[in-house]
């Protein structure tokens, strides 16, 4: 009995019998040399640069290439420099904020070590940064955290980017107020002031006002301003509407708490993207609007209150059912105009730059697309998308010129004018609207990719009140989560039944009771909890609620089952 | 041609003493043999020879030069393995110039003797082939052209016949010692088969728990082992149990009393002197009985055939005994009739075969 | 010697895993237990476990990774069991076929299925032609029950683990053990419970265990369904949370804890012994082959197999050459503009360059790591080495999202690890990172091939005179060198896909790799996931040529090479 010992796996012939496939490196080559062949030419090129510029920005591609590609050619043309754009894109506006964050700490601490010789104290470490440091010592904050306040304020600590581009407002103020974004650094005057110096005439409420509607333009201590306007509106799939027998296209937020629409709502988790978080605030300001409007006479001040808490409520209830309508939530804004475009969501809420340029996407040769994109007149603000000047920016020079250049009509026309015009962009129509008021009244409508929006107009149909929500706004993201996003299985569910069952009253009470929620509940027992520094009793929070509304949303399910077919 | 010498190897692993207080010394050309049953440390033994393992306690010296610490590729030990242990990502070529490249050998040289070598296990001219092309004992040739290519000076088998058919055990027996005595190579060769021992061994050592049972030549231990352990082990082995009676004339014989009655025995250890009275085990090889006619000057027993095996060249008897005790008889060429099962035997045996042994 | 030799190996690797895995784990744990006012507290621990939230996470965590692996072993089994025991029709080109979902990154094949499976995709478009479905009712295949198209990614992408696990282990497993059973009376089916299934536990286990615990923490495949229910997706955005939730880091402990039990208690359960194998023979195995209906049937099996793993590959590829896909089985538009605007994109020249150096980088790092402690693990019987086989394989059980962010905040200035971003060049740090991650396929696959290889072979080459080095160059080496290349392809390919790592570490656009550009580009708008989508067509393609260039070099078919 032979036994054959040699393991069966090796059967490599034995030495000196290679047989070396030739196809191989020549593939390999022909594949990698691909994307050098196709390589254009005419891109800010990496390599011969005599300034860099580098910018933080949540924008999307197309913005970054215009404006990088429209500004470098502006300045060299002026100047005869070559300046290369660095983007930094960490993502969204949270990974920005999480990104700004770590990044500041670390430099800061850094810097302030090497000064005085000591590290910083975990209270310093979270306090330099916190606008709620006061200027003296006080309760609750020593002189230590006070002094490195005080220090971090009047430093050019700086983290290596130069401008901040893009994001929301609310974000631009926090930042702001954190101290990562400066007016002016010392040593010569740069940055918005500089850019007011130079013009005055922009920083007229004709050109770009201070605040409008509501809304801030522009920060009064000039540490950011907006450089181009944003709506909100309802992106919709025509196809999918008609499948659904939806008759009318939505043209309010109303329409997206239809029961038709059940499982077809793409929306976006408000703490996960700011834009939805807007957009959410939006909805409620709408119909405390609308209440205070229906209300006959002049009303007292306790009169308002309480209207003002309806109007609250209404909201809510109708972010509610469009919750109980969702398909399930995104982490992005992004996401919705693609699942849209895409036919797997008939509706969502987006920018209107997302909703247009979506539209413009998926359009046929004769230019009829299956998505249509509306804003509603008197539901949504009109708002802006700030620019700004990083502290310890290493080229204040330039970063002024760039946000200058923003401004200027040449950049103004950027964001709006079709492909191919002059002074318009190469490659995308950016489709958004020119925060310059007098860019309107120019006659430049030709030209636009949009000539019939009048953002300007839309914009006294819907006046932000900032007192009724401002304080709110990370409330209404922790509230859309318990009532919605994390009791979403069961929300759904119990809304699918009680439309089955035809809507019956009782069971739509019990789905809408809010108690616990209403205003006054929010500031004096919510409202401090989010405020406070123990993340853990925020978490209990957050899951006690949910509980709560589960077991509303379970029991509302039983009673619609109960209350007859 | 080079002496072994082991002195006082003592080796742990894990819980178990594998050698124990082991002391053995090889002479140069010697062809030795370790035999026991599985477990016993031969192998383990083995490894300590090559290199592999470093003992506890005890030093080994090869020609008075002491190796005990010195690894496997500075001792100039060839080595066959059980499974061969040919490479098989190289031809048998390459496997067995493999030592030679070791040695910076020129090439020229290597292709020379790697030629030669082959030449002598019968394997020339295949030097081309790839391991898994070959035959196991043509395996297993190579694998004794690659050990001898290097001309060491001595040479350790670790049961390299266990995987080949009997007849090729046979022809390879032949093969190593007549190889291993043309080279003068001091060999130390690993087995548990004790024909393949008892053939081809110089001297032997029997192996237990660590222990060395008995050292001596084939011979020696097959007619003079000093236990049963090492009895049974080499050969068949029939045990009687008996008392010391006392002395006889013979300094070396002794009479026993037995349940089957006086019988005379020789002891084999010269300085063991049992009292009388003393319980002795009594070994019986099965070819040294033979039948008697029933006397009181007969050096026998009775007892009844209850089996016969024939195999041509003998045959084998079982014949049980008065007191339950079964006895292996065997018969070399048998002439006549065979005995019939339920046949009622005396069986004799000179004193000189009957071996009284302490344990 | 030795032992000395394989104590400083010992060293190095707790000094490397301890600097580069557990110190940036700390900075995670410390959060994690670290009370509001600096104190310690288990506080967030117990939040944790009575969240319904969480324990929803891992619930479905659980179910994902459960569902996946019994995916993975409902199509591995019966394929490797035909394939190591039967010829068909097609059998060798099946074998490379096969292992066509490792050349895809699963969220580029998640944009894919997307494609496919959307209300308005090509299975909904196909089925309303055939009549099956009218066009008012499409069906959401994705919408309803995510954990599906999360699960189905999961199996597709992972059942060539399983596979190749498996029939390198029933490969080995003497065919005379079978024959003996079946003599003694056994049935087939029986025979294969009793006989051949446990002795093909290790590779079935191997290879299981990987699926089970890949499916368990990854990130990417929830992330493009929106599946938000599930740890890893609960980790990553409460870590995007704007609201600094502390819980993300409790979650992160929890959920390597759970892993870790996984790991070491299956290990102890199926008794997988990592030294001393010694190597199998395999006789030489009768191959049946099948014929008539058996044949059309196995080749059949093979082919739908392969089809549907395909599915992801062939919605990239159309995605890749069309301009809007809606509603229609195929593209109605066909047009190259996706692949000339995406790799003409200057973010796709330097990603295609940073991801070739990263990668490479890493891997050969991963080489000489992984030989090293296989080495260590299979031919010593250092005390210890254990320690070292559970540290090396723990970035398995470390969803790749911690990690990152634990180097990210240990890279800054002033940092323990800040000399690892120098000048703001991340190449050492993601280097690092992405070597730490792959570093348990290299050490399994070069393991098992280390076991392969009989320690008699070297030790015939030190008896014949070589020194212990010169014995493993000589020997040992070109003996493992399959499992090693095998190994080493498998690290390369996995850095090249890299995720995680890439998406938090790499800031600057001209340090982004491949799996970040096209995670770019799919979030522009409008046609960004058909730019995505040439993009990751082009990866494909790249890594495709490497897998099959090197099996050809190696003169054998890729299957044998992937046995982890």
């Amino acid at each position: 009995m032979d036994d054959r010992l040699s393991p069966s796996s090796l059967k490599k012939p034995p030495k000196g019998e290679p047989h070396f496939p030739w196809w191989v490196p020549v593939a390999l080559v022909l594949i990698l040399s691909g994307p050098f062949l196709l390589e254009p030419k005419d891109h800010a090129a990496l390599a011969h640069d005599d300034r860099r510029l580098v910018i933080l920005s949540p924008h999307h591609e197309s913005i970054r290439q215009e404006f990088g590609d429209a500004f470098a050619s502006d300045w060299f043309q002026r100047t005869g420099e070559r300046v290369y754009l660095d983007w930094r894109i960490p993502g969204g506006s949270s990974e920005i904020f999480l990104f700004l964050k770590s990044e500041f700490l670390g430099a800061f601490q850094e810097a302030f070590e090497l000064q005085h010789g000591r590290s910083m104290t975990s209270e310093m470490l979270k306090g330099f940064q916190d606008p709620k440091t006061p200027e003296q010592p006080s309760e609750g904050f020593s002189k230590d955290v006070v002094d490195a306040r005080r220090d971090f304020l009047a430093s050019q600590v700086g983290i290596g980017v130069d401008l901040l581009f893009g994001g929301g407002t609310p974000d631009f103020q926090q930042l702001a107020d954190a101290g990562y974004l400066v007016s002016s650094p010392p040593g010569g005057l740069s940055g918005i002031p500089a850019i007011e110096a130079r013009h005055p005439e922009w920083f007229r409420s004709e050109v770009i006002p201070e605040t409008l509607s509501g809304e801030v333009f522009r920060d009064p201590r000039r540490r950011w301003i907006g450089a181009v306007l944003a709506t909100f509106g309802i992106l919709h799939n025509k196809d999918l509407l008609k499948r659904l027998q939806v008759a009318e296209p939505p043209e309010h937020w109303e329409a997206l708490g239809d029961p038709k629409l059940l499982g077809q709502l793409a929306l976006a988790d408000p703490s996960k993207s700011g834009s939805a978080a807007k957009a959410f605030e939006l909805i409620i300001q709408e119909q405390i609007q609308k209440t205070l409007a229906a209300a006959k006479g002049p009303l007292g001040p306790e009169e308002e209150a309480l209207l003002i808490n309806e109007g609250w409520l209404k909201g809510l209830q109708l972010i509610q059912r469009m919750g109980a309508n969702a398909r399930y939530f995104t982490d992005s804004a992004a996401k919705i105009a693609l699942e849209v475009g895409r036919g797997d969501a008939a509706a969502g809420m987006a920018i209107d730059s997302y909703g247009r340029a979506t539209q413009d996407a998926v359009a046929k040769e004769d230019g009829s697309s299956r998505v249509g994109f509306v804003s509603p007149l008197g539901g949504t603000s009109v708002s802006v998308d700030p620019i700004a000047l990083m502290r310890g920016s290493k080229d204040p020079e330039l970063a002024t010129a760039f946000m200058e250049f923003v401004l200027s009509m040449k950049g103004q026309k950027l964001w709006a004018f079709k492909v191919g015009t002059p002074e318009g962009p190469h490659h995308h129509a950016l489709r958004r609207m020119p925060i310059r008021r007098d860019f309107y009244q120019v006659g430049l409508n030709a030209f636009m990719s949009d000539p019939s929006e009048e953002p300007y107009e839309k914009a006294a149909h819907f006046i932000y009140h900032p007192e009724w929500t401002r304080s709110l706004f990370g409330a209404i993201r922790f509230l859309i989560r318990v009532l919605c996003v994390d009791t979403h299985a069961e929300q759904q569910a119990a809304w699918r039944v009680i439309i089955a069952h035809g809507m019956p009253k009782e069971a739509l009470l019990v789905f809408h009771d809010l108690s616990g929620v209403d205003l006054q509940s929010v500031h004096q027992k919510i409202l401090p909890i989010l405020n406070g520094r123990d993340k853990l009793a925020e978490v209990r929070l957050g899951r006690e609620l949910a509980e709560t509304f589960r077991a509303r949303y379970r029991r509302a399910a039983l009673i619609a089952q109960g209350a007859g077919s | 041609m080079r002496a072994i010498d082991l002195q006082h190897l003592s080796k742990r692993l894990g819980q178990r003493e594998v050698l124990n207080d082991v002391s053995l010394t090889i002479a140069p050309g010697e062809l030795f043999f370790l035999i026991g049953p599985s477990g016993c440390g031969k192998t383990t033994l083995l490894r300590h020879i090559a290199g592999f393992l470093v003992p506890d306690r005890g030093h080994i010296f090869f020609d008075q030069e002491e190796v005990t610490m010195w690894p496997p590729h500075r001792r100039e030990t060839g080595m066959m393995f059980q499974n061969y242990a040919l490479w098989p990502h190289l031809n048998v070529e390459a496997n067995v110039a493999f030592g030679l490249e070791e040695r910076r050998v020129p090439a020229a040289d290597i292709r020379l003797r790697v030629e030669e070598a082959l030449e002598q296990v019968q394997l020339g001219g295949l030097g081309q082939r790839r391991i898994s092309e070959l035959s196991g004992g043509q395996q297993q040739r190579v694998a004794l052209a690659r050990a001898l290519v290097i001309r060491p000076r001595s040479l350790l088998l670790d049961e390299p016949l266990s995987n080949l058919d009997a007849r090729l055990r046979l022809e390879m027996r032949l093969e190593i010692r007549r190889i291993t005595k043309a080279f003068g190579l001091t060999a130390v060769y690993v087995t548990h088969d004790r024909e393949e021992a008892l053939s081809m061994a110089d001297r032997m050592a029997v192996m237990k728990e660590g222990r060395l049972l008995q050292v001596g030549s084939p011979k020696d231990l097959y007619q003079h082992p000093k236990s049963l352990e090492v009895a049974a082990f080499i050969g068949e082995a029939n045990c009687l149990l008996g008392q010391v009676l006392g002395k006889t004339g013979d300094p070396s014989i002794y009479a026993v009393e037995t349940p089957y009655g006086r019988l005379l025995a020789r002891k084999t250890q010269e300085r063991w002197q049992p009292r009388d009275g003393q319980e002795v085990h009594l070994m019986l090889r099965p070819e040294a009985i033979r039948a008697a006619m029933p006397s009181p000057e007969s050096n026998g027993f009775p007892g009844t055939l209850v089996e016969t095996l024939y195999l041509g060249a003998s045959v084998q008897y079982r014949v049980l005994l008065k007191d339950g005790v079964m006895i292996q008889w065997m018969v070399q060429h048998p002439r006549g009739d065979l005995k019939r099962e339920g046949e009622s035997l005396w069986l004799e045996v000179d004193s000189r075969d009957l071996l009284m042994l302490e344990e | 010697m030795k032992p000395f030799v394989g104590g400083v190996i010992l060293i190095i690797m707790i000094l490397f895993m301890g600097f580069f895995f557990l110190l940036p784990l700390s900075g995670t744990f410390r959060m994690a237990f670290m009370g509001p006012q600096g104190g310690w507290t288990l506080d967030y621990l117990f939040e944790i476990f009575r969240n319904p939230l969480y324990l929803e996470g891992l619930r479905n965590a659980f179910i994902i990774a459960i569902f996946s692996t019994l995916g993975c072993l409902f199509l591995a089994v019966p394929l490797a069991l035909i394939f190591v025991r039967h010829e068909f029709l097609g059998k060798a080109q099946f074998n490379g076929l096969l292992l066509v979902p490792l050349i895809l990154p699963p969220f580029v094949g998640a944009l894919g299925i997307q494609a496919m499976l959307g209300q308005a995709g090509a299975l909904n478009s196909l089925l309303i032609d055939w009549g099956v479905l009218s066009k008012d009712a499409p069906i959401d295949w994705l919408g309803r029950g995510q954990l599906i198209g999360v699960i189905i990614m999961n199996v597709l992408h992972l059942y060539p683990i399983v596979y190749l696990n498996l029939s390198g282990s029933l490969a080995n497993i003497d065919p005379q053990w079978d024959d003996a059973a079946n003599s003694l009376g056994c049935p087939p089916f029986r025979r294969f419970w009793r006989i051949t299934l446990p002795l093909a536990m290790p590779g079935l286990y191997a290879g299981c265990s990987i699926a089970f615990i890949w499916a368990f923490t990854e990130l990417g495949v929830p992330l493009i369904f929106d599946v938000d229910r599930v740890t890893s997706v609960q980790i990553f955005s409460a870590i995007k949370d704007l609201n600094n939730n502390p819980l993300p880091y409790a979650l992160v402990v929890v959920l390597l804890g759970l892993t870790l039990l996984l790991f070491f208690g299956s290990r102890a359960f199926f008794r997988s012994d990592v030294a001393g194998g010694e190597g199998k023979a395999t006789l030489g195995r009768p191959i049946i082959p099948l014929t008539g209906w058996r044949g059309w049937l196995a080749t059949g099996f093979f082919a739908g197999v392969v089809a549907i793993a395909l599915l992801p590959h062939i919605g990239v590829f159309l995605m890749a050459l069309s301009k809007d896909w809606y509603g229609t089985v195929l593209p109605q538009q066909w047009t190259l503009e996706p692949l000339e605007r995406a790799l003409g994109h200057p973010l796709t020249l330097t990603a295609i360059g940073n991801s070739l150096r990263y990668a490479l980088l890493a891997t050969i790092l991963d080489l000489v790591l992984g030989v090293a402690v296989a080495w260590l693990l299979v031919r010593t019987k250092l005390f210890g080495r254990s320690l070292v086989d559970g540290l090396t394989m723990m970035p398995l059980a470390v969803p790749g999202i911690v990690m990152a962010f634990g180097y990210l905040a240990l890279s800054r200035s002033g940092q323990p690890l800040d000399w690892l971003i120098k000048g703001e060049d991340p190449l050492m740090l993601l280097v690092v990172a992405y070597a730490m991650r792959r570093l348990p396929y290299v050490v399994r696959s070069v393991t098992a091939g280390l076991q392969q290889v009989h320690p008699a072979l070297e030790e015939a080459a030190e008896s014949l005179g070589a020194t212990p080095i010169r014995a493993l160059w000589r020997v040992t080496f070109p003996l493992v060198m399959p499992a090693v290349i095998a190994g080493g392809l498998l690290a390369f390919a996995f850095a090249m896909l890299e995720v995680s790592d890439s998406m938090i570490l790499a800031q600057r656009t001209i340090h982004f790799p491949i799996t970040k550009a096209i995670y770019t580009l799919a979030a522009a708008l409008g046609d960004g996931p058909s730019l995505a989508s040439a993009l990751g067509l082009w990866a494909m393609l790249f890594l495709t040529v490497t897998f099959v260039g090197t099996g050809a070099i190696l003169g054998r078919k890729i299957g044998a090479l992937f046995k982890v």
